[in-house]
């Protein structure tokens, strides 16, 4: 389920059963996707955010959850390659959304909520949450996207190190742009958007053409192109950890 | 490719870089020169590429640490060395011979930088004490994860005395610290303190000295004991990564230019000769030292231009 209220020049889209992103689900990344673009595609709305209907934004992946997205990934390529990772897809629709694109984050963020953070232009957090790199579950995750985010070693050592990121972290890091309570988070994601719609809507609309121009000349849609191989790849790691484990 | 080097260079290399691994596949490559802050030899920098070659063929190393021994992680290269790069009697490395020393001993696809960043098994670099120079461009911005102490000394410090900041322009260095710290450290030959190096993204950890070797062994042991198949994924994604984001691309302009535009110690001694006797007695001796270096005694006999120079330049 994905409602979408629309006010004061602002789409909030929550996400009922995000965690079904988490699986793949084909069907739900397209409503998602669509209820992105239909959204962006109004010249009453601005500014669009994107929450949880849930208390937590995206906890950390279950063993049947990745299992699951395997199957989808090995038994729907195409499918699968169109509805997240394609210009078609979900994300790309997000990174190179014709409306300013917010996230609100609160506890943890993990996998698929990683990646709508980081292909938001903004994102406000609660002081509670808790940032997980989504490259070892997802192969459809942007890692240029990510040092272009945080810059080349803040990415790396996400990736590598050995914790996820509280929202100070972040902060630091340049993932997350305002750290607020969770009783005040809902009005200070409002009140981010509201000030980026407050730009005239040409300037939204230029400012994300610039914006995709410099994503594209910096890697972003390449690496995105590349999923689908780091699909292949991820599914023959994970199938020599089975093997390992069965030894 | 061919070793260059001096007698006691090349024979000293094996023992100025060391290597030793684990039980868990901690591999370790430390550089073993204290008592000049382990600056690095030619020979040295070959040796550490080979050994980073060999990790990356050893499938019982999960993980490649570097470090140094004694004050310092590394002080850069060593510039008061003979390595074979000038020809007898010329008084510059020639372009051709600096173009080989950067492209396979410093920042080529075949050098050893290169072999660090592209290196399918994740690096830790222990920086302790100064990590300058070469040092800094070519294995302090290259690890994966850098664990810095407070009392760390990193940067292109060399820019103060030996000509062009090529750490301004480093692409991986612009990546990794954003332009307008590569500019205000490259420019300025500033230190940076380990503090900083946390603050501008160089650095992974910052731990107090005492912490070091615990922090470092702490997250290679981290790294070793993942998965093998994980670990090596998201290598390949972090590599595939890099290059789409053009941190590979070659460094042509510091260490080249900056070693092109050092003076040899013959040069220092023209200089000299032009303040004793001006410019034309100062080639006149040139030409002498010139015909001995090369056992042309005709060279000595006849200076072209000389006496036009004397016109010109005059007595000192």
């Amino acid at each position: 389920m994905i409602d979408v209220d629309l006010h004061n020049l602002v789409a909030v889209v929550t996400m009922g059963d995000g965690d079904r992103l988490a699986s793949a689900d084909i069907g739900y990344a397209q409503q998602l996707r669509d209820a992105i673009r239909d959204s962006a595609d109004l010249d009453t709305v601005k500014a669009i955010v994107l929450r949880s209907a849930d208390p937590d934004f995206f906890p950390p992946l279950s063993a049947s959850q990745r299992q699951a997205a395997q199957r989808v990934r090995a038994s729907q390529p195409r499918a699968w390659h169109a509805a997240f990772c394609a210009p078609t897809g979900l994300y790309q629709n997000l990174a190179y959304c014709k409306k300013f694109t917010l996230t609100q984050v609160a506890g943890p963020c993990a996998g698929p909520g990683s990646m709508l953070v980081l292909c938001t232009d903004h994102t406000v957090c609660a002081d509670d949450a808790r940032f997980e790199a989504p490259f070892a579950d997802l192969p459809e995750s942007n890692m240029v996207l990510a040092m272009l985010t945080l810059r080349l070693n803040r990415a790396k050592g996400w990736v590598l190190g050995e914790d996820d990121w509280d929202a100070a972290q972040a902060q630091a890091a340049g993932l997350v742009n305002r750290v607020t309570t969770r009783q005040a988070l809902a009005g200070a994601a409002i009140e981010a958007a509201q000030a980026a719609a407050r730009i005239p809507l040409d300037g939204v609309a230029m400012t994300k053409l610039l914006l995709e121009a410099f994503l594209d000349t910096q890697g972003i849609g390449q690496e995105f192109d590349m999923a689908p191989l780091y699909a292949d790849a991820l599914r023959l790691a994970e199938l020599d950890d089975a093997q390992e484990s069965t030894r | 490719m061919k070793a260059y080097g001096n007698p006691e260079s090349l024979a000293r290399a094996e023992d100025q870089v060391l290597l030793e691994v684990s039980p868990e596949g901690v591999a370790r490559i430390t550089l073993n020169r204290p008592e000049k802050h382990n600056a690095m030899t030619v020979p040295m920098r070959r040796r550490l590429m080979a050994l980073v070659h060999q990790c990356e063929a050893d499938d019982r190393v999960r993980v490649i640490v570097f470090a140094g021994n004694g004050k310092s992680f590394c002080s850069g290269n060593e510039i008061n060395e003979d390595w074979g790069q000038r020809q007898p009697g010329t008084r510059r490395m020639s372009l051709s011979m600096a173009n080989r020393y950067a492209s396979d001993l410093n920042y080529g696809r075949q050098a050893f930088s290169q072999a660090i960043t592209r290196c399918s098994k994740p690096t830790v670099l222990r920086l302790h004490g100064y990590c300058a120079a070469a040092a800094y461009f070519m294995i302090g911005t290259r690890c994966d994860l850098v664990v810095v102490t407070p009392s760390s000394k990193i940067g292109a410090l060399e820019a103060r005395f030996l000509g062009p900041a090529g750490a301004v322009s480093a692409t991986h260095i612009n990546r990794i610290l954003g332009t307008k710290a590569a500019r205000r450290y490259g420019y300025s030959g500033a230190v940076m303190t380990g503090e900083d190096a946390l603050r501008v993204g160089l650095a992974h950890r910052c731990v107090p000295d005492e912490g070091m070797d615990a922090e470092v062994s702490r997250l290679a042991l981290r790294l070793a004991r993942r998965s093998p198949a994980m670990t090596h994924y998201l290598m390949k994604r972090v590599r595939a990564a890099e290059s789409l984001f053009e941190t590979n691309v070659r460094e042509v302009n510091g260490m080249l230019f900056s070693h092109f535009l050092q003076a040899a110690p013959d040069e220092a001694h023209f200089w000299t000769q032009v303040k004793a006797s001006g410019v034309a007695g100062a080639l006149a001796a040139d030409k002498e030292r010139l015909a001995k270096a090369t056992g042309d005694a005709g060279a000595a006999g006849s200076a072209p231009g000389r006496a036009h120079m004397q016109g010109m330049v005059g007595s000192p």
